[in-house]
C-alpha cells in the first residue's frame, strides 16, 4: 500500500510544478511604433478576402479589424472586400449591388455561409479554409515569417480619355512544384460611401449607418473569374498585359489593381502584388 | 469495402499485440457495437430560399459511425469508424470526412487501470475538466493520450490523465493546439474511516487540478499607432474542490472551481482569473422530488488553443441549470451557457398524486415545476479610461455575491402526466419563458428579449392492445421575434415495429406575411429488436440544438431523411 500512496502522490506533485504560470501586469509590451509600411524584400505578401455585405450587421466591427491589421502588417497584407451572397443583396434602402460574377463564385466554390468571414491566403487554418475575424490575424501571423514563394511586378497605365488602364505584370515563380499555377487580375476600389447595416453602437450609428466607408471592394476581374494559367519553369519570368474599362461610377483614383498567384490544386495564393490604377 | 478493411485490420492489431497474446484474447470475449447513420436529400425550396447555388450542389449529407466494443475480463478495447460524407447541414465543413478518430485500449487490474488512445473523462461536476461526445451536436473533445485511474485504498480514487483533444479530423502537431493534464482525487469518508462506515450520513471529498501546455504563440495590437504584444502564459492552470454530503434523503453537493489568468479569444484575451461555484441540495421520498440549485461563472472557458472561440477543444464543461425539453416548440429559444459570466438559479419539484386520492384519481397524477433564472454577473471597470472586458487588461473587477443587471433568461414551467383512463393518457405543459436573444446568440442589439408562453398537449390513446394513436398540439405565443407559431402531429403505431407520422409547425403570427411559412413533415419507421430505420419527408426550420447548454445552429432544409440504428 505505500508503493500506491507514492504512486499517486508523485502524480499530484508531478502536475502541481508544471501546470501554473502567473503573468504579472503590465499585459502588453510597447514594441514601438508603427513603421508604416511592412512588405519587407522577400516576404510573402499575404492576402486576405474578406466575405462581407451590406446587411450583414456584424461586418462594420470586422472591417474596423481588417484596417487595424492593414496598419499593422503594411504592405505585406493585402486585403479584398468580396460582397457576395445573401448579405450581399441589395434589400430597401440597401440599394447597393457590389456583387460580382468573380466575387459570387469565389463565394459559392469555398462555401461561404457566413459573414464576415475571410480566407487568410486560402491557407487552411487547422483544417478551417473560412475562418471567422478572430482567426485572421492568427493565420496572418503564421504566414508573416514565410519567404516569399514569387516574386510579382505590377505596372497600370490609365488613360483618363477613355477610362481603361493598361496593366503590365511580370511574375516568376522560385521553386515551382508539379502543379498548375494560375495568375488573377483583379480591380478593387476603396472607401465607396453607401449604407451599411451595423449593430454594434461602438462602431457606428445602429441599425444603419448611412454613409458608411465601404473599403478594398471588389469591382470585378481582369483575366477571368480563375485568372489565368501560367507556364512556368523554374526561375523563368512569365509576362502578360491586359487593358480594362473601368465604370464610369467609379473613381480611378479610389482603383487598384490585386494580381495574386495561386497554386491550383489547393487554390493556396503564394504571392499578391498591388498597384494603384492612376500611379 | 476500403472501410471494412480498416476496422478489421484496426480490430486485428488490437487483438494481436504481444501483450494481449499473452492474455489468450480470444477466450472469453464479447464484442458489442452500435451504428447510426443519418442521411438528407437537400431539395431546392423557394420559400426557404434554397436553391441551387445556395446548396452549391451538396445535395445530400450523411452523418454516420460505427462503435465497436471488444471485452475479455480485464482488458477492454474500442474503436469508432466515422464518416460525414458530406456533413449534413448545421455540421461545422470541417466535419468533412471519413476515419477511425476514436480508439482506445484499457487495461484494468486490482487496484490500477490504464487506457491508451482516445477517452473521455470528467471529474467532480466538469468545472474544469469534462470530455464527452454528443453526436447530435457532432461535439467531440475526447482526450487522446493516456490515463491511469487508482484505487490505492477502500474509498479512494485518484486519477490522472495526459492527452491532446480531438479537433475535427485534425492529428495533433507541434503547436496546432495544446496539451491537457490532470489529476483528480476522491475520497469517501465513509470507506476510509471505520467510524463513519455505518453511519447514514455519507461524506465525499474532491479535489483536481488540471493544467493546459500551449506553445507559445505571439499576439499583437495597435494603440495610438504604437504595436503592443501580448503577454502569453504557456501554462494554464486550474483547481477545484467538492463536497458531497448525503444523509437519507437529502443531498448537498457543491463545487468550486478556480482558473489562472487564461487571455484567450473566447474572453477577449483579458487576464482575470476565472471563478465557478456550483452548489445543488436535494431532496427526495416517495412521490416527491425537490432540487435547488445555484451556479456563479465567472470567466471560466478553457479550451487547449487560445485562438478558438467556436465549440471546440473545451477543456470544462459548465453544468446548465435550465430544464432541457423535449418538444419543438418548448426548444425555440433554448439556453446557452454563457462561460464569460453568469448566475444561475433553479429550483425543480416533482410530486406524484397518488392513485385513488382526491386529484390523483384512479391512475394517479405527476405534476413537475421547474423554474430558472440566469442573470449576468456584476462587471466593474478595472480603471477609469478602460472599458469592461477591454483586451490586454485585467478585464473587470466583480463582487462575487453581486448579481448583474441583465437577465439573460428565465423560465417557469409546469408538466402534468396523467392517466385518466386505461386508453387513454396525455402530458400537458405550460411554459413561461423570457430570452435575451442578442446575449445568448451573440448578436449586438439585434433583437432584444423575446417573452414567451408555450403550450403542448400530447395524448396517446390506445386502439388496442398493439394500435395506438398520439396527438401532439403545441402552440408558441410571443410578439417578438417570429410571433407566433402553433404545432400539430398525429402519430399511429402499430407496436412493436412500424409508425407513420404527420406533423406541420406554422409560424402563422410573422409580422411578415410572406414569411408565414409551415413546415409540415411526414414519417414512418420500422423498428425490429436493436434495428430502428426511419423515413421522413419535409421541411425542417431553422432553429438552435442545444444539450447541455452546448448549442449549435441548425439551418432550414427540406427534403428526405433516412436514419438507421442499430445495436448488437
Amino acid at each position: 500500500m505505500k508503493i500506491n500512496n507514492i504512486g499517486f502522490v508523485s502524480i499530484f506533485l508531478m502536475l502541481l510544478f508544471t501546470g501554473c504560470e502567473k503573468i504579472e501586469a503590465p499585459y502588453l509590451i510597447n514594441k514601438g511604433p508603427v513603421e508604416g509600411g511592412g512588405g519587407e524584400t522577400g516576404k510573402r505578401v499575404i492576402l486576405l478576402e474578406e466575405f462581407t455585405g451590406h446587411a450583414c450587421v456584424n461586418c462594420p466591427e470586422a472591417a474596423l479589424l481588417v484596417n487595424d491589421l492593414k496598419t499593422l502588417y503594411g504592405e505585406q497584407l493585402l486585403v479584398i472586400s468580396v460582397h457576395a451572397g445573401f448579405f450581399a443583396m441589395p434589400l430597401g434602402e440597401l440599394t447597393a449591388d457590389y456583387r460580382t460574377a468573380a466575387g459570387t463564385a469565389i463565394n459559392d466554390y469555398f462555401g461561404v455561409s457566413a459573414n464576415p468571414s475571410g480566407m487568410v491566403s486560402r491557407r487552411p487554418c487547422g483544417s478551417a479554409l473560412i475562418l471567422g475575424k478572430n482567426q485572421w490575424q492568427g493565420a496572418i501571423e503564421a504566414l508573416l515569417q514565410e519567404d516569399a514563394h514569387a516574386e510579382i511586378a505590377l505596372e497600370s497605365e490609365y488613360d483618363e480619355t477613355h477610362g481603361t488602364t493598361s496593366i503590365t505584370w511580370n511574375l516568376r515563380v522560385f521553386n515551382p512544384e508539379d502543379d498548375d499555377y494560375y495568375f488573377s487580375l483583379v480591380l478593387i476600389e476603396d472607401d465607396i460611401v453607401s449604407p451599411q447595416k451595423n449593430s454594434n453602437p461602438n462602431v457606428g450609428e445602429t441599425p444603419i449607418i448611412h454613409d458608411y466607408h465601404h473599403r478594398h471592394v471588389l469591382r470585378g476581374d481582369i483575366n477571368g473569374i480563375w485568372g489565368e494559367q501560367v507556364d512556368i519553369a523554374a526561375g523563368n519570368q512569365v509576362t502578360g498585359t491586359h487593358t480594362y474599362t473601368l465604370s464610369g461610377e467609379w473613381e480611378p483614383e479610389n482603383c487598384s489593381i490585386i494580381g495574386y498567384l495561386y497554386r491550383n490544386s489547393t487554390k493556396e495564393i503564394l504571392h499578391a502584388a498591388e498597384v494603384q490604377v492612376n500611379e | 469495402m476500403s472501410t471494412r478493411i480498416i476496422i478489421i485490420t484496426a480490430l486485428l492489431f488490437l487483438f494481436n499485440s504481444n501483450f494481449l497474446l499473452a492474455q489468450n484474447p480470444l477466450s472469453g470475449g464479447q464484442i458489442h457495437g452500435s451504428f447510426q447513420t443519418d442521411m438528407q436529400y437537400y431539395a431546392n425550396d423557394n420559400i426557404l430560399g434554397l436553391s441551387d447555388s445556395s446548396l452549391s450542389g451538396k445535395r445530400l449529407g450523411m452523418n454516420g459511425f460505427l462503435d465497436l466494443l471488444y471485452t475479455n475480463h480485464d482488458f477492454t478495447a474500442g474503436l469508432r469508424y466515422e464518416a460525414y460524407l458530406l456533413p449534413m447541414l448545421g455540421f461545422e465543413p470541417q466535419h468533412e470526412g471519413q476515419g477511425i478518430p476514436y480508439y482506445f485500449v484499457k487495461y484494468q487490474k486490482d487496484w490500477i487501470e490504464v487506457t491508451a488512445g482516445n477517452f473521455y473523462e470528467q471529474f467532480g461536476n466538469g468545472l474544469i475538466l469534462r470530455t464527452y461526445q454528443e453526436w447530435n451536436l457532432g461535439y467531440d473533445n475526447s482526450l487522446n493520450g493516456l490515463r491511469v485511474k487508482l484505487n490505492p485504498a477502500p474509498g479512494v480514487t485518484i486519477k490522472g490523465v495526459v492527452g491532446s483533444q480531438r479537433y475535427y479530423w485534425e492529428k495533433f502537431s507541434d503547436g496546432n493546439r495544446g496539451i491537457v493534464r490532470g489529476a483528480d482525487g476522491e475520497f469517501y469518508l465513509n470507506d476510509i474511516f471505520p467510524l463513519l462506515k455505518e453511519k447514514q450520513t455519507q461524506i465525499i471529498l474532491g479535489g483536481s487540478m488540471v493544467s493546459k501546455y500551449e506553445k507559445l504563440t505571439t499576439k499583437t495590437t495597435l494603440i495610438n499607432d504604437s504595436i503592443f504584444q501580448y503577454k502569453l502564459p504557456r501554462n494554464v492552470a486550474a483547481f477545484a474542490g467538492r463536497l458531497n454530503i448525503s444523509h437519507r434523503g437529502i443531498n448537498f453537493l457543491t463545487e468550486y472551481a478556480y482558473k489562472m489568468n487564461n487571455p484567450s479569444q473566447y474572453n477577449n484575451f483579458i487576464y482575470r482569473p476565472g471563478q465557478a461555484l456550483f452548489s445543488t441540495l436535494s431532496y427526495s421520498q416517495k412521490g416527491l422530488g425537490i432540487i435547488l440549485a445555484a451556479k456563479r461563472i465567472d470567466n471560466m472557458s478553457f479550451k487547449s488553443k487560445m485562438t478558438e472561440d467556436a465549440n471546440v477543444l473545451d477543456i470544462n464543461f459548465i453544468p446548465p441549470l435550465t430544464k432541457a425539453h423535449h418538444y419543438s416548440l418548448a426548444n425555440m429559444y433554448p439556453y446557452a451557457t454563457q462561460l464569460n459570466g453568469e448566475y444561475a438559479f433553479e429550483g425543480d419539484v416533482v410530486y406524484t398524486l397518488p392513485k385513488k386520492s382526491a386529484l390523483g384519481g384512479k391512475y394517479g397524477m405527476n405534476i413537475a415545476l421547474n423554474s430558472a433564472f440566469v442573470f449576468d454577473i456584476d462587471k466593474q471597470p478595472v480603471a477609469e479610461g478602460i472599458a469592461i472586458g477591454q483586451s490586454g487588461t485585467y478585464g473587470y473587477t466583480s463582487d462575487f455575491l453581486a448579481p448583474g443587471g441583465t437577465l439573460f433568461f428565465r423560465e417557469f414551467s409546469m408538466k402534468i402526466s396523467k392517466k385518466f383512463t386505461k386508453d387513454l393518457k396525455g402530458v400537458f405543459i405550460y411554459l413561461n419563458q423570457v430570452y435575451d436573444k442578442d446575449i445568448i446568440e451573440g448578436h449586438h442589439n439585434e433583437y432584444g428579449k423575446i417573452y414567451s408562453h408555450i403550450g403542448v398537449a400530447d395524448i396517446t390513446y390506445k386502439l388496442s392492445s398493439l394500435h395506438s394513436l398520439r396527438l401532439e398540439a403545441q402552440t408558441l405565443l410571443t410578439r417578438q421575434d417570429k410571433g407566433n407559431w402553433a404545432s400539430m402531429g398525429l402519430e399511429y403505431t402499430i407496436a412493436p415495429k412500424y409508425f407513420i407520422s404527420v406533423a406541420d409547425e406554422y409560424n402563422y403570427g410573422n409580422t411578415d406575411p410572406g414569411s408565414r411559412t409551415h413546415y409540415f413533415n411526414v414519417a414512418a419507421g420500422y423498428l425490429l429488436n436493436t434495428t430502428r430505420i426511419a423515413v421522413a419527408y419535409g421541411r425542417q426550420r431553422e432553429g438552435i440544438v442545444c444539450v447541455g447548454g452546448v448549442c449549435r445552429q441548425v439551418p432550414a432544409s427540406s427534403g428526405l431523411s433516412i436514419a438507421i440504428t442499430s445495436s448488437f
